[in-house]
């Protein structure tokens, strides 16, 4: 009865406040009766953002497929921010990305600052340039040989400036956002982290021949990670999303992949699911493992960019993995930085129609919506989502 | 094709790190040139690796640890080179174009081409037109290989053309242009010279270039 008492006040206080409760504090019959009336009531009449989304996780269909335009730092052209503006001023982040959500549309909204959000954080000396995503200083990584591994020190999330910024900004974004959307938090995974103060060749290269050195790192970062998501799941937010790049062939083969980032990430995707979060996971490397991300972390969503292993076609993903997860994805960023707004439309339906049936789809880039491509088609995506059912 | 060879290319394959070196001592051993080691042995090593990673079969992280393998060899080979085809190495400035960071594509074209005996010149990621044409100016070098995989920095492409154009030294250079977001019609577009796939495709290209003049 307490118990109950507990949960009812978990619920309530969310609800209250005009946001959504973390989702997995809702008992699963609940969500099935739930989804099951609006995927009726779809058929007849519009449903709010939220009612879409809840459907659409659930594998049942909506009115119409939920759109994620993932226009993330090229929001800041609505407001007329610099890159490093919106990487580090949390005031503007927040005004950019709720600019991009009011106008743009769609139903889920990640707000994120860059990859290198961590990284930084642990001492890696960044740069910020005006006109791109800002990066790490590849000349001067902070981990130099495979000694430097094991030397890396834990960091304490107070002092950590960039990550306290992320946390800032989807405090605010979950409440301006409340009940019209969803908002994910973001992590790169430990590995991804790593590959900011090595580089990636290095790191690759270290994997395969200093793979104890390599996994202390993993461990210490693992760490500051599990604290930076309780945070994010603190602020309001329904899902985190965790981007495990190198679980692909872009990164490391699939049992060295297992073997190095697997169990760390295990543990943060538990992590998040303790809190009632929703796991996300994005990859957009090219031949990415889904049944190894699927069996370490569990998640209700995959977002991608190019087809997983062993998948051949859409039509071959979505007979494999459809009901394990919801995908998210896939269209081409170029596409999106180049072509016209017939050709998005076509290729939304395209997907649309590959990857919708039965729910379980969301429509989306396959990567962040490049960030200096004009913004026309970013708003032609999420119309597409509304015409192309 | 020579057994002692035929290990080099096996070596390779299988990223065998700490046996490359005794297996190109013992090529040298056996009287063939490091340029032949270099033609017949590393060279089709490194393409074999290329194919199984654009198939699937191999990872980046595998291709990665191929061009460490190789570059494990060069020393070797080095010391044994002919001073003459050292000195007359033809020099081909790398870099990745301003505002991208995406570095692994380009350092695989690099390592093929000093692999073939190239003298690169990596002036790294995110790099100014004005830094390569500099650069070109004072190294003499003809040969440039651009690599972008961010769709929407390619005009920095054509900044490095029109720098070119603009210190006057267009018509002596090459301009090639690689990496994921890149294609034929879009050198067309910026005003590039060629256009090359893959990493052996850049081989083959600035090869092409060397053999017209
Ligand atoms: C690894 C990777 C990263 C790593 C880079 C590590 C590093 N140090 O290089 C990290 C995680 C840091 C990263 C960061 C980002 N990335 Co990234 N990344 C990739 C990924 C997964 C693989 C790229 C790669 O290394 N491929 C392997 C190499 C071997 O292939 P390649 O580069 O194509 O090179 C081959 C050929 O093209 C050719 N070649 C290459 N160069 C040249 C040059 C010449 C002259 C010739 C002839 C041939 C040639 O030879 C090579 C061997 O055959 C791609 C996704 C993908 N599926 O490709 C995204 C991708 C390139 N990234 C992308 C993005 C958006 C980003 C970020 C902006 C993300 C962010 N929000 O922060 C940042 C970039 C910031 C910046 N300012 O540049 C997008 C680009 C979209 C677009 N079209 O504009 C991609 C396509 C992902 C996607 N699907 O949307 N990324």
């Amino acid at each position: 009865m307490s118990q109950d008492k507990g949960i009812f006040r978990k619920l309530g206080k969310p609800l209250l406040q005009g946001m959504i409760p973390p989702p997995g504090l809702f008992p699963e019959k609940f969500l099935d009766a739930l989804s099951g009336l609006c995927s009726l009531r779809g058929k007849v009449s519009r449903l709010t953002n939220v009612e879409r989304l809840i459907t659409t996780l659930r594998h049942r269909e909506p009115d119409r497929v939920p759109c994620c335009p993932l226009v993330i730092s090229g929001s800041r052209r609505l407001i007329g921010a610099s890159f490093p503006d919106f990487a580090l001023k949390p005031e503007t982040t927040t005004r950019a990305l709720m600019a991009a959500f009011d106008l743009i549309g769609g139903e889920v909204v990640i707000p994120m600052l860059d990859l290198s959000v961590e990284a930084s954080d642990f001492g890696q000396t960044m740069i910020y340039p005006e006109n791109s995503t800002p990066h790490p200083d590849y000349d001067h990584p902070l981990i130099t040989d495979h000694t430097g591994y094991q030397k890396l020190k834990r960091i304490n999330l107070r002092d950590a400036r960039r990550m306290h910024s992320l946390v800032e900004v989807l405090r605010i974004v979950t409440r301006q956002v409340g009940m019209k959307g969803v908002v994910s938090g973001f992590c790169f995974g430990p590995l991804g982290v790593l590959c900011m103060m090595r580089g990636a060749e290095h790191l690759f290269r270290e994997c395969i021949l200093y793979p104890t050195e390599v996994m202390a790192a993993l461990e210490t970062i693992t760490g500051v990670l599990a604290e930076f998501i309780e945070a994010q799941c603190e602020t309001g937010v329904a899902a985190i999303t965790l981007d495990t790049l190198f679980a692909s062939h872009n990164g490391l083969s699939k049992p060295l992949w297992e073997q190095m980032e697997g169990p760390f990430v295990r543990e943060l995707s538990s992590l998040i699911r303790s809190k009632g979060c929703i796991v996300g996971v994005h990859n957009c490397g090219h031949g990415s493992y889904f049944d190894s991300q699927i069996r370490f972390m569990e998640p209700q969503i995959m977002s991608f960019a190019e087809l997983p292993e062993g998948c051949n076609t859409l039509g071959e993903l979505k007979k494999r993995y459809g009901d394990q997860v919801v995908l998210m994805g896939n269209m081409n960023t170029s596409l999106l930085a180049h072509a016209g707004p017939c050709e998005v439309i076509q290729d939304a339906k395209r997907l649309i129609e590959a990857l919708a049936d039965g729910g379980g789809f969301v429509l989306a880039p396959g990567c962040e919506y490049p960030p200096n491509a004009p913004l026309e088609n970013a708003f032609v995506l999420a119309q597409a989502a509304k015409l192309c059912t | 094709m020579k057994e002692s060879i035929q290990q080099v290319i096996r070596t390779i394959d299988e990223l065998d790190i700490d046996a490359i070196c005794s297996v190109v001592q013992h090529c040298l051993d056996e009287g063939i040139s490091p340029e032949e080691i270099i033609e017949s042995g590393i060279s089709t090593g490194l393409s074999i690796v290329g194919d199984k990673f654009e198939s699937g079969q191999y990872f980046l992280a595998d291709l990665v640890m191929a061009g460490e393998v190789v570059r494990e060899a060069m020393p070797v080979l080095q010391e044994k080179m002919n001073p003459d085809m050292t000195a007359a190495r033809e020099r081909v400035i790398l870099a990745t174009v301003q505002g991208d960071i995406h570095e692994i594509g380009k350092n695989i074209v690099g390592l093929i081409l000093s692999a073939n005996g190239f003298e690169v010149i990596d002036l790294g990621v995110d790099v100014s037109a004005s830094k390569i044409i500099d650069t070109a100016r004072t190294t003499g070098a003809r040969l440039i290989g651009l690599s972008a995989l961010l769709s929407t920095m390619v005009g920095s492409i054509r900044d490095v053309v029109e720098a070119s154009a603009k210190a006057g030294i267009r018509n002596q250079l090459k301009i090639v242009i690689g990496g994921a977001c890149t294609s034929d019609d879009l050198r067309l577009e910026m005003g590039a010279d060629a256009y090359g796939e893959t990493a052996i495709d850049a081989l083959r290209i600035f090869k092409g270039f060397i053999a017209a003049t």
